[in-house]
């Protein structure tokens, strides 16, 4: 049993922290929510020039070999400085599914210029009936011959608009596969949602989209039980991020708290606002632990679905409690726009509904207890 | 970061576990409330037994009969006899007290008291709150005051757990009566021996009915200098640990205590049919169990986390209120799911499977209210989290 | 005690919903009551004018007020239920910062005979918009502490100072300002209210403030040596605090107003529930989860409006509203938070997806084709924030409950040396 990060944990998160605080101010984080693109490309660069896109890929893909548990610290930090951008995508659903089961040829082809910050990558696997799992599937990729034809809308996809590749979860005879698809390729097509916070979703729409056997990722019907892994992944990173976003909300309301006078002293003097202050950090350690222990668990390739899906619904539930304890506090003055609390609301919501609302891990929970 | 366990560290659950199995605690009798940790059961005859093992002074120095352990092999202990819902009330409420003696107690004491401490048959009763000294603690009125060959004592203690099977009272009492002197400046801790005469120990019934807490009146009572615990009027300086103990220790072992009960809510769901469907497919049911297991989880993974801080000698703040905070919130949420699942049937007085675990539920029910103030109430703690954990200005 | 209304009640009831049946424009989904909506987009401030001087017309504005002013001396159960049915139709029109218990009823209470004739048949007309001017940078809890000064030069009043969170205040004719008119006094007895038209009145610059929801209809408002006639002081100079104690008293429709129109929120939900299939082709109705959650919702609501119910009575017989208002408003924000959240539950992903402000009429479905329920639930759930934080956060709410239950006050800090 440990707790603590390493020297090397430590120090990752303590560059995070000064280079966001500095390279990402909150202004930057707006003016790029007006943005189609979703992210500033100089940031992208930088990012990629620390190392951090090629984080957890190995060295000889121009990565840092790095642990999945250090990219979810990086994570932390990212969720606590709102970055915009594709870098959830990129890594999280893109490199390490391509590192996982791709050829080497297609390694070679995509992780160097990942690591560069050179292209971004995404998955679509959610379709309008909302569920991330693969006999629900409606896109299906046909095969004709020696091609398979993709056709069918996915939504809710990350980044789409501005990916280079996207790996397409599609119903196969037999169950699903996974096809990297070029993202500029014929029939292909996509369109910004009208969504909430800084994140950029897609409808991504495939129109007869002709791929042969080398598009394939990991071989026919490889993503019936992938596609578990990518979920649990992806939620361990969401929670990362969630954490980080959390912990900011405290610092921030607990120091507003601390500043704001009203009747003659700092509103944290008073009782109510304590109780509220207390309560988001006894929620906050909770976050933490289970965060940290799915990350962990992930990291470590151990058996993690319960552990994983606790924490997202633990998460999802929590930090809608903590952000809204984070505008109580602040009262008014967080209701505008121009104030960052807002920002942390908003991600919170983004967290919380996708790879599975806390409903959706409820009922993994559920299994795991033997209901 | 590592979040399993050594190989040596699961050998000692099963050592355990397997204790456990040849030992089973429902073979034991109680001698306060009825079956299951912490919630009013004692049994003298299992703590003896778990002090024949050493496990009472696992984490002791050897100097004094311990096996000088770490904190973790302790909290793997609790939580094992918390599954298990062996009735060692008193002795949990023991450890912290035997750890003060431990660190303020002098050489004579120490001597006198460990070796029965840790063999089970020498329990210590924690005599602290009075009537009008409860969240307010340096309020308390009772007087040792110093004599030529004892302190006499005069005042009245509530809420004196289990004192009516106890032998000595870990007594909290001002020995400096000068209304110039600070409060915090004026109390001392004595062992009191029950058997002194002007100590009468009184039941205090709760809601559930149950005689677990007491009132002790002390008259006049002569307690022998050498029972002074460390120096004259510096209790205080130590007092914030005694409550950090009380309050870390006494709620630790609860998450695992609850992780079992939902374990037996589950069987009992996946067993009962109401209105022909099972209660585990009924989806409201399903999501209190599921709601009951994340939080009890994430409750408990908190409380492993401030534990490993303690064991790690790292300064501790504002972690002590916030285990009793998380555990006692989850508790009252828990118990009152518990409720709502069993439903009516919690109050029906069938003599079936599940007759104890309504019977218990109910009481569980009543005693979590009462956690709730144990220890300090929540208020309180919340109030320490916000001051001693954020900074936030104290009144 | 009676629960039944009566046959004019009902009368009157089914008159304003046959009268919103054929105003509003068929495919009227509903707009908050709060004024956001209206004061955030133009093409609804333009319904909200027209369906103002319709109301006018059917001398349904100053419903209560004495005819010498233009009013029609009708029962207060009438303007209830007038507020109740726009409210819940979430139609534009009814302005609150004029009638339901706002500026109408201050002029009545503590106006002089010239503002009552000057302003009041206006209203009645329908010809203005009202606004309020109470908050400021560091006076928002604390209201006494306010700062905008305004000192009398002959006759006129000069205003320089600052207000903040003036909703409406951009397309407001008029609106009461508090100000400070004597600094040496203790703080809340040197305040007094003047009322100023602010479209007319040179000096005055507002800065839009944009919402968490993405609506802009707040204002920071400055004030740089605005002139204002001295007969616009309401009531007496230094005396304005009992009018605040007044006004606040009179926001005991802010929180029925808000339990009502959630209850449009709730009902749409059940529709959504019974119209959209799970994956499974089960309606989400028929999810016991889904289920037992509406019914909590709809429970407290309920509830709610019960309290509601009884704080008209109270405001029917003369009795006091204070404490039932507070009380009300209290569980009115809270309540309407929940539903967001039960709300945003439901929609699963689908809830991040709407345009801002949701949509208040049927949607087109071309260009919002995965916007469900319109959006609506996005829009309620950035929205609802601050509804336990307007118009007096909950806290300071609970400490006033509190008081009304007879515990002591937290202790005042020792004036600074």
């Amino acid at each position: 049993m440990d707790f603590g990060l390493s020297e090397q944990q430590e120090m990752l998160k303590k560059t995070a922290r000064d280079f966001f605080k500095t390279e990402l101010p909150k202004t930057l984080v707006k003016e790029i929510a007006k943005d189609p693109k979703g992210y500033p490309p100089e940031l992208w660069k930088k990012m990629a020039d620390l190392g951090w896109v090629g984080l957890v890929l190995p060295e000889q893909y121009g990565g840092s070999g790095a642990s999945f548990l250090d990219l979810t610290i990086l994570m932390e930090e990212m969720g606590r400085a709102c970055l915009p951008g594709p870098f959830f995508s990129t890594v999280v659903l893109g490199a390490l599914t391509v590192m996982d089961l791709g050829t080497e040829e297609q390694k070679k082809a995509i992780l160097p210029k990942v690591a560069k910050g050179e292209i971004v990558v995404t998955m679509a696997i959610a379709e309008p009936h909302a569920i991330y799992r693969s006999d629900f599937f409606e896109v299906e990729a046909k095969h004709v011959g020696h091609h398979y034809t993709i056709s069918g809308t996915k939504l809710f996809v990350t980044d789409a608009h501005v990916a280079d590749y996207i790996i397409v979860a599609a119903k196969t005879k037999g169950g699903a596969t996974f096809f990297l698809v070029d993202a500029k390729s014929h029939g292909v097509s996509c369109k910004l949602l009208p969504a909430m916070a800084g994140e950029r979703q897609c409808e991504v729409k495939f129109d007869g989209v002709k791929l042969t056997k080398a598009d394939m990722l990991g071989g026919v019907n490889r993503a019936t039980e992938y596609l578990d892994k990518v979920m649990q992944r992806a939620a361990a990173a969401k929670c990362s991020e969630m954490l980080g976003g959390a912990e900011q909300v405290l610092e921030i309301s607990v120091q507003y708290a601390k500043d704001r006078i009203a009747f003659g002293k700092a509103i944290g003097s008073y009782q109510a606002i304590q109780h509220h202050c207390a309560n988001m950090l006894n929620d906050i350690d909770g976050c933490r632990c289970v965060t940290r222990r799915a990350a962990w668990l992930v990291s470590e390739d151990l058996p993690c679905a319960m552990e994983v899906s606790l924490a997202k619904a633990w998460m999802g539930q929590a930090c809608h409690r903590i952000t809204c304890l984070g505008h109580e506090i602040h009262g008014a003055i967080a209701f505008q726009h121009d104030h960052d609390m807002h920002l942390y609301f908003k991600q919170a919501v983004v967290g919380e509904a996708f790879f599975g609302t806390s409903a959706y891990h409820g009922e993994v929970v559920a299994k795991e207890l033997g209901l | 970061m590592e979040f399993g366990f050594t190989a040596e560290q699961e050998a000692w659950r099963r050592e355990i576990q397997d204790f456990l199995k040849d030992t089973p605690p429902e073979k034991y009798p109680t001698q306060s409330g009825e079956d299951s940790w912490g919630h009013g059961a004692f049994s003298y005859e299992f703590v003896r037994l778990l002090g024949q093992k050493g496990w009472i002074s696992l984490t002791w120095p050897k100097k004094y009969g311990g096996s000088e352990r770490p904190n973790l092999d302790l909290m793997m202990l609790f939580e094992e006899l918390a599954w298990a819902r062996v009735p060692w009330a008193a002795g949990a409420i023991c450890w912290s007290m035997a750890n003060m003696v431990l660190e303020m107690g002098s050489e004579e004491l120490k001597q006198e008291f460990l070796p029965g401490i840790a063999k089970g048959e020498t329990i210590l009763w924690l005599a602290m709150s009075e009537p009008d000294a409860g969240s307010d603690l340096l309020a308390l009125r009772t007087t040792a005051i110093e004599q030529d060959d004892c302190f006499l004592v005069n005042g009245q203690k509530v809420w004196s757990s289990l004192a009516h099977v106890s032998d000595y009272g870990f007594l909290f009492a001002r020995t400096e009566t000068d209304p110039k002197t600070p409060k915090w400046a004026s109390i001392s801790v004595l062992l009191l021996d029950k058997k002194l005469p002007g100590v009468t120990v009184q039941p205090m019934v709760s809601m559930l009915g149950d005689y677990f807490h007491t009132e002790v009146f002390m008259d006049n009572v002569r307690v022998p200098k050498k029972f002074l615990l460390g120096q004259k009027n510096q209790a205080v300086l130590h007092l914030n640990k005694t409550l950090e103990f009380d309050r870390f220790w006494a709620r630790f072992p609860k998450p695992r205590f609850c992780q079992r009960i939902t374990q037996d809510l589950v069987q009992y769901a996946k067993e009962t049919r109401r209105d022909g469907v099972l209660l585990s497919q009924d989806p409201s049911v399903r999501a209190k169990l599921v709601d009951s297991a994340i939080e009890i989880e994430a409750c408990r993974q908190v409380l492993w986390s401030i534990g490993w801080k303690m064991d790690k000698g790292m300064p501790l703040t504002y972690e002590a209120s916030a285990s009793k905070v998380l555990a006692d919130d989850m508790g009252l949420r828990f118990f009152d799911r518990g409720m709502q699942i069993l439903g009516p049937y919690a109050y029906a007085g069938d003599a079936d499977k599940w007759a104890s675990l309504r019977k218990n539920m109910r009481r569980w029910y009543l005693w979590t209210a009462g956690d709730s103030l144990a220890g300090g109430t929540s208020e309180i703690a919340r109030n320490t989290v916000a001051t001693a954990g954020l900074g936030l200005p104290r009144k | 005690m009676d629960f039944r209304i009566t046959p004019e009640e009902e009368a009157f009831r089914k008159e304003v919903k046959e009268f919103l049946d054929k105003e509003l424009p068929k495919d009227w989904l509903g707009v908050d009551p709060d004024l956001y909506h209206e004061d955030a987009f133009d093409n609804i401030h333009e319904i909200s004018v027209a369906m103002q001087l319709k109301l006018a017309g059917k001398g349904w504005l100053g419903l209560t007020w004495p005819k010498k002013y233009g009013g029609h001396e009708q029962p207060l159960w009438k303007q209830i239920i007038l507020e109740e049915e726009l409210t819940y139709r979430g139609s534009p029109g009814l302005d609150p910062y004029q009638f339901v218990g706002g500026m109408g009823d201050l002029l009545l209470d503590f106006g002089s005979e010239a503002q009552k004739q000057k302003y009041l048949p206006m209203m009645v007309r329908g010809e203005i918009k009202g606004a309020t001017g109470m908050s400021e940078p560091n006076a928002g809890s604390d209201l006494a502490n306010i700062q905008l000064k305004a000192e009398l030069q002959g006759d006129y009043f000069i205003l320089n100072g600052q207000k903040t969170w003036q909703s409406a205040a951009h397309k407001a004719d008029l609106a009461p300002i508090y100000v400070r008119t004597d600094q040496s006094l203790a703080k809340h007895r040197g305040i007094s209210i003047i009322l100023v038209e602010l479209k007319k009145t040179p000096g005055i610059t507002m800065r839009p403030l944009e919402m968490m929801s993405g609506l802009k209809a707040f204002n920071e408002v400055f004030y740089d040596n605005v002139k204002v006639p001295k007969e616009n002081l309401l009531g007496e100079i230094n005396g304005g605090w009992k009018i605040v104690m007044a006004a606040l008293s009179h926001e005991r429709a802010y929180g029925v107003m808000l339990l009502i129109n959630i209850r449009r929120d709730i009902d749409l939900l059940v529709e959504y529930c019974k119209e959209t299939k799970d994956a499974d082709g089960v309606p989400l109705s028929k999810n016991k989860l889904i289920r037992n959650r509406l019914a909590d919702v709809a429970i407290q609501q309920e509830v709610a409006r019960n309290m509601g119910f009884k704080l008209n009575h109270l405001a029917l017989t003369g009795g006091n509203v204070v404490s039932t208002a507070n009380a009300v408003k209290i569980l009115g924000g809270i309540t309407t938070q929940r539903v967001a959240q039960v709300g945003m539950q439901i929609m699963g992903l689908y809830g991040q997806l709407g345009p801002v402000g949701g949509n208040w009429r049927q949607m087109d479905p071309t260009k919002d084709k995965w916007a469900r329920l319109n959006g609506r639930m996005k829009h309620l759930y950035l929205s609802t924030i601050c509804n336990t934080i307007a118009a007096g956060t909950t806290e300071v709410a609970r400490n006033a409950a509190a008081g009304a239950l007879g515990l002591p006050r937290e202790p005042k800090p020792a004036p600074k040396k």
